[in-house]
C-alpha cells in the first residue's frame, strides 16, 4: 500500500514540480507563463508522438531513456515518503541510491555519443565532469547525516526526530545548502545549466538529448522530473522531522518539495547562469562546505 | 585433492612444449588444451578448498641448502588462486585466434611462456618456503618479461620491457631483505606467524612488503613500469598480467600481514591514504590517454588502490579490534580481487578484438565499431559498466563493500570515514574514463579507414568474451552467490555481510528488470521510425571528424581541473603570421612519475655509477675469475663462520 502511495507521489506530482518553477520565475519575470500542468501535456503529447531517429545510433541510444526513466523511480523507492520506512531500506542503501544515478548517467551519456554529434558529446562531457565534481559534496553530507543521525541509511537520515536540529544545526545547515547546489547541478538548473535556451553550446542536459524524440523523449522529460523530484524529496525528508502519520508525512513532502520548487525558481530568476569556468569552483566549494560540515559533527 | 593441484600444474607449466611436438595448428590446440584441463584440476581444488575450509599441506626435500619445498593450500591462496586459473584457461583460448602461429613469429614462444607464466604464478600462492616462494616468485617475473617483450621488434616494446625487468628486481630486492628479517626472528624460511617480535620489527618486515609486493601490484607510485608493460603486451596476455599477475602482489601483502599480528592503526590508515591518492591518481592519468590499453593499465593501477584501500580497512579493524570490520575490509577486498580480475580480462580482451580488427590502440582514430563488432561492443560495454562500479555489474558489490567499510566508521567518528567521500570521487571519475572509452571506441561515427572497415573477431575470440561478459553480470545481478566462497577466505563474512549483499540484490535486479522492460517497449515502439541522419543544427554535411574526441571528452578533468604533473603535454603553436602555416596539435601522455620523478633521479645515480664500469670489461677470463671469487668466498662463509662461532 506504501509502495503504491509513493510510486504515485513521485510519477505523478513531479511534473507539477516542473510547472511550479516555470510558474515562478514566469511570476518573477512579470509574465503569465505557462500553465502549472503543462508539462503534464507535454509528456503526454510526447509519449503518443511519432519519433525521428539518426542512422548512426544503436541499441545504446534507446538504452538511455530506458534507465533514465527507471533509476529515478527506483531510487524513490529508497526514501520514506510515506511513513517511518522506505520501501527498500537497508543499512548502506545510500550507496545504491547514489550508484543508481551513476548508473543512469553513464547510460544517458553513452546515448549521447552514439549520435555522433558534437554538441551531444559537449553536453556529455560537462555532465560528467559536472556531476563528478558534485559527488563529493553528496557523500560528505551522507558522512555528517551518518553521524548526526547514528544510522546508515536514507530512512533514518530522514525520520529524525527533530533533535538533531538542536544538537548540530551548523553542520544541518551547511549540509543543506551543499546539498541545494548538488541538486541544481545534478538537475542541470541554473546556474549550472539553462533549461530554457535554445542555444545548443551553452547547454549540458538539453543538448544531450536533442536527437531524441517522441516517446523516447518523453520518457527522459519524465526521468529528468522524477529525478529533480527524488532530490527535492532527500533534502525536505532530512529538514523536516518525521510525524510518523502516513498522511501527513506525504503531504509534508509534496509541499516541502513544492516548496523547493519555489526555491528553484527564485534562483534561475535572480542570477544567470555561471561561466563554464566557474562551475567546477563553486562544486569545490559545495563538496568544502559539506566537509566542514563533517569535521563539525566528527568532534 | 593437492595431487590433482599438482597435475594440473605440470601440465599447465608443459603446455607449451606441444608446439615442439605437433606441427602447426594441432600443436597449438593441444597447448590450449592443456591449460584449459590444467586449468580445470586447479578449480577444483581451489572450489574444494573454498567450499570446505581444509587446509591441504605437502612437505618435500629439496636438493637445495637452506630449502624445502613446502606448499600450502589454504582459503586465502585459492582465493588468489581462482583468477589465475580462470583468465589463464580464457586467455588461452582466445590467444588461439589472437596470436596464431601463422601470423605471428612469437606465436610459440608466447604460448610456452604463458604455461611458465600460470604456473610460476600458482606456486607463489601455493608455496609455504621463502626459498620456494622466490624461486617460483622470479621463474614468474622472468616468463612476463618474455611475454612482455613479444613482440621485439618495435623499440616501444622492447623499452617497455626493460623498464619492467628493472621495476620487478628492485621490487624483489625488497623482498630478500623482507625474508631475511623474518628468518631471524622465526629462524627459519619456512613461512610463518613472526613470534615475539616487539614492535620495531614487524613494521620492517610491513614496510619491506609494501615496497616489495607494491611494485608488482602496481601500487602508486611504483606502478610506474605497468601502463607500458600492459599497453604492449599481446593482449590475451596484458588480460592475463592485469588480471592475475598484479594480484600475485597484492597476495603477497595480505599474506605478510596475515602474519603480523596486533597491527598499529597507522598502518591502516596509510594504507586507505596510498590506495585512495594512488587510485584518483590512477584514474585521472586514464583519462588522458589517448591509447585504449595505457588506459585500461592506469584502471587496474586504480583498482589496486582500491584493492589496498579494503586491506587498509581490514587492517584498521584490526587494530581496533572490530572483527566486523575486518571481516568487511577482508571481504571487499578479496571479492574485488576477484572482480578485477574478471572485468579487466574481459576489457583486455575486447581491447584486443578491437586492435585485431582495427590496427590501432589509439582511441581517437576509432568509432562506430558497435555497429561492426556487436558481441565486442556488447561484451566491452558490460566491462566498461564494471570498471566504473556501476550496479548490475561485479564490481559494484565489492565497492559497495568498501563505501559500506568506510560508513561503519563513521558513527565511530574515525577521520577513516573521509574514505568514502575520496572513493566517490574515485568512483565517478571512472564513469567519465569508461563512457569516454565506450563511447569513443564503439559509438558514433568511424574516425578512420580502418575503424570503417573493421570486422568482428572469430568465434575463438568470442567466446572467451562472452564467458566473462556473463560472469560480470551474473555476479552483479546475484552477489549472493559469492557470500559463500568469500566465508571460507574472510571468517564472519556471513554474518557481516551476508544481509548487506542480499539487500543490495533486491534494488539492482529492480533496476535491471524495469530498464530491460522499458528498453523493449522503447524499442517495439520506435521500430517503424524512419531514419535520419543526426541533427547538426541545420548544417548540412557533418563528417566524422567533427565528433567529439576522446580528448576533448577527457580534456576538463585531465587538462584543467589536475594539477600540472599529471597533465598530458599539449603542443599547439598557434599559426600566427601574416601567411599563417598550417595549425599543429600534438598530445603526448607520458608516465609523469617516471618521467619527472625517477629518470632524472637515475641518471644522477648513473652517472656516479659509471665511476665502477672498470669491473665491466667484457673479457671472459675477468668474468670466470669473478665467479670463482665468489664462490670462493661463499663457501668460506658458510665454512668457516661455523668453524668461528664453534670455536669462540
Amino acid at each position: 500500500m506504501r509502495v503504491v502511495l509513493q510510486l504515485l507521489l513521485v510519477v505523478l506530482a513531479s511534473p507539477l514540480l516542473l510547472g511550479v518553477i516555470n510558474k515562478t520565475k514566469a511570476l518573477m519575470a512579470g509574465r503569465v507563463g505557462p500553465p502549472v500542468l503543462q508539462s503534464y501535456r507535454d509528456i503526454a503529447k510526447l509519449l503518443r508522438k511519432g519519433s525521428v531517429i539518426s542512422e548512426t545510433t544503436t541499441w545504446v541510444f534507446l538504452l538511455g531513456p530506458a534507465v533514465a526513466l527507471v533509476v529515478p523511480l527506483l531510487a524513490s523507492l529508497m526514501l520514506p515518503l510515506a511513513g517511518t520506512e522506505a520501501p527498500i531500506a537497508f543499512t548502506g542503501d545510500l550507496i545504491v541510491f547514489v550508484y543508481l544515478f551513476a548508473l543512469a548517467r553513464f547510460c544517458t551519456t553513452a546515448a549521447a555519443l552514439d549520435t555522433g554529434s558534437a554538441f551531444e558529446g559537449m553536453g556529455a562531457a560537462r555532465e560528467l565532469t559536472f556531476a563528478a565534481l558534485a559527488e563529493p559534496a553528496l557523500f560528505f553530507g551522507f558522512l555528517a547525516l551518518a553521524r548526526v543521525s547514528g544510522g546508515l541509511s536514507l530512512t533514518s537520515f530522514m525520520t529524525m526526530d527533530g533533535g538533531h536540529w538542536r544538537r548540530a544545526s551548523a553542520a544541518m545547515v551547511l549540509v543543506i545548502a551543499s546539498w541545494f547546489i548538488v541538486l541544481l547541478v545534478e538537475n542541470s538548473r541554473v546556474p549550472f545549466d539553462d533549461p530554457n535556451t535554445h542555444l545548443e553550446l551553452t547547454m549540458i542536459h538539453e543538448v544531450m538529448v536533442l536527437d531524441h524524440s517522441g516517446p523516447a523523449f518523453g520518457m527522459i522529460l519524465w526521468g529528468a522530473a522524477m529525478k529533480l523530484f527524488v532530490y527535492g524529496a532527500l533534502i525536505v525528508g532530512v529538514i523536516l522531522p518525521a510525524s510518523g502519520s502516513v498522511l501527513v508525512d506525504l503531504s509534508a513532502i509534496l509541499g516541502g518539495v513544492l516548496v523547493v520548487g519555489v526555491a528553484i525558481g527564485l534562483v534561475e530568476s535572480g542570477m544567470a547562469r555561471l561561466r563554464l569556468v566557474r562551475v567546477p569552483q563553486l562544486l569545490i566549494t559545495a563538496s568544502l562546505v559539506a566537509g566542514f560540515a563533517v569535521v563539525l559533527v566528527l568532534r | 585433492m593437492l595431487a590433482l593441484l599438482v597435475a594440473g600444474l605440470s601440465l599447465i607449466a608443459l603446455s607449451g612444449l606441444a608446439s615442439f611436438g605437433l606441427r602447426g595448428r594441432r600443436g597449438e590446440i593441444a597447448g590450449a588444451t592443456a591449460v584449459v584441463a590444467g586449468s580445470l584440476c586447479g578449480l577444483v581444488t581451489v572450489i574444494d578448498t573454498l567450499r570446505t575450509g581444509i587446509v591441504l599441506t605437502a612437505n618435500l626435500p629439496w636438493q637445495l641448502p637452506l630449502a624445502e619445498v613446502i606448499v600450502r593450500v589454504d582459503p586465502l591462496a585459492a582465493a588468489f588462486l581462482a583468477p589465475i586459473f580462470v583468465l589463464g584457461a580464457v586467455a588461452s583460448v582466445y590467444g588461439l585466434a589472437y596470436w596464431p602461429s601463422s601470423e605471428q613469429r612469437s606465436a610459440t614462444r608466447v604460448r610456452v611462456f604463458i604455461g611458465i607464466l600460470l604456473a610460476g604464478m600458482s606456486t607463489v600462492v601455493i608455496a609455504a618456503h621463502a626459498i620456494l616462494f622466490l624461486v617460483a616468485w622470479e621463474l614468474m617475473a622472468l616468463s612476463s618479461f618474455f611475454l612482455i617483450a613479444a613482440d621485439d621488434s618495435e623499440r616501444e616494446v622492447r623499452d617497455a620491457a626493460w623498464i619492467y625487468l628493472v621495476a620487478t628486481h628492485i621490487g624483489t630486492l625488497a623482498l630478500f631483505a623482507m625474508f631475511v628479517v623474518m628468518r631471524d626472528v622465526n629462524g627459519t624460511f619456512a613461512l610463518g606467524p613472526l613470534a615475539g617480535a616487539g614492535a620495531l620489527v614487524p613494521t620492517l618486515v610491513f614496510l619491506l612488503a609494501l615496497i616489495g609486493f607494491g611494485f608488482k601490484a602496481g601500487i602508486v607510485p611504483l606502478h610506474f613500469w605497468l601502463p607500458g608493460a600492459h599497453a604492449n603486451a599481446p593482449s590475451h596476455v596484458s588480460a592475463i598480467l592485469s588480471g592475475a599477475m598484479l594480484k600475485v602482489g597484492v597476495y603477497g601483502l595480505v599474506r605478510i600481514l596475515t602474519y603480523l599480528d596486533d597491527p598499529p592503526l597507522w598502518w591502516g590508515g596509510l594504507l586507505v591514504a596510498l590506495g585512495l591518492t594512488g587510485a584518483l591518481t590512477a584514474i585521472t592519468l586514464a583519462i588522458g590517454e589517448s591509447d585504449m590499453k595505457r588506459a585500461l593499465a592506469y584502471s587496474s593501477v586504480e583498482n589496486v588502490g582500491i584493492i589496498v584501500a579494503a586491506i587498509g580497512v581490514a587492517t584498521f579493524g584490526r587494530a581496533v579490534q572490530l572483527p566486523a570490520l575486518t571481516a568487511i575490509g577482508f571481504a571487499a577486498a578479496i571479492l574485488h580481487v576477484w572482480n578485477h580480475s574478471v572485468f579487466k580480462g574481459l576489457l583486455f580482451l575486447g581491447a584486443g578484438s578491437v586492435l585485431h580488427a582495427t590496427g590501432t590502440r589509439r582511441i581517437d582514430s576509432m568509432g562506430g565499431l558497435l555497429r561492426r563488432m556487436p558481441v565486442t561492443g556488447a561484451a566491452f560495454f558490460a566491462g566498461a559498466c564494471a570498471a566504473a562500479a556501476l550496479p548490475g555489474a561485479n564490481a559494484f558489490v565489492s565497492e559497495a563493500l568498501l563505501y559500506y567499510g568506510f560508513f561503519l566508521t563513521a558513527p565511530r567518528g574515525s577521520m577513516l570515514a573521509f574514505g568514502a567521500a575520496i572513493l566517490a570521487f574515485v568512483g565517478a571519475i571512472a564513469v567519465v574514463c569508461f563512457v569516454r572509452l565506450t563511447g569513443t571506441i564503439f559509438l558514433g561515427n568511424s574516425r578512420s579507414e580502418q575503424a570503417a572497415h573493421a570486422h568482428e573477431s572469430p568465434l575463438l575470440m568470442r567466446i572467451p568474451m562472452i564467458v566473462l561478459a556473463a560472469a560480470v553480470i551474473v555476479t552483479g545481478l546475484l552477489p549472493t552467490v559469492i557470500v559463500q566462497p568469500l566465508q571460507a577466505v574472510a571468517p564472519g563474512a556471513l554474518e557481516s555481510i551476508a544481509p548487506f549483499l542480499g539487500a543490495i540484490a533486491l534494488p539492482v535486479q529492480l533496476a535491471a528488470l524495469g530498464t530491460v522492460a522499458l528498453f523493449v517497449v522503447l524499442l517495439a515502439a520506435t521500430r517503424r521510425s524512419p531514419r535520419a541522419v543526426t541533427w547538426d543544427c541545420g548544417y548540412a554535411a557533418p563528417t566524422a571528424r567533427m565528433q567529439y574526441t576522446g580528448r576533448s571528452l577527457g580534456e576538463w578533468i585531465s587538462e584543467r581541473l589536475t594539477p600540472d604533473f599529471l597533465r598530458p603535454r599539449v603542443e599547439a603553436p598557434m599559426p600566427f603570421d601574416m601567411f599563417p602555416p598550417p595549425a599543429k596539435l600534438s598530445v603526448s601522455t607520458r608516465e609523469p612519475f617516471s618521467e619527472e620523478l625517477y629518470r632524472p633521479l637515475v641518471k644522477r645515480w648513473a652517472r656516479r655509477a659509471m665511476r665502477f664500469r672498470w669491473v665491466q670489461q667484457g673479457r671472459l677470463p675477468h668474468y670466470l675469475l669473478y665467479i670463482l671469487v665468489t664462490l670462493v668466498a661463499g663457501i668460506g662463509w658458510a665454512v668457516v663462520f661455523p668453524l668461528l662461532r664453534a670455536w669462540r
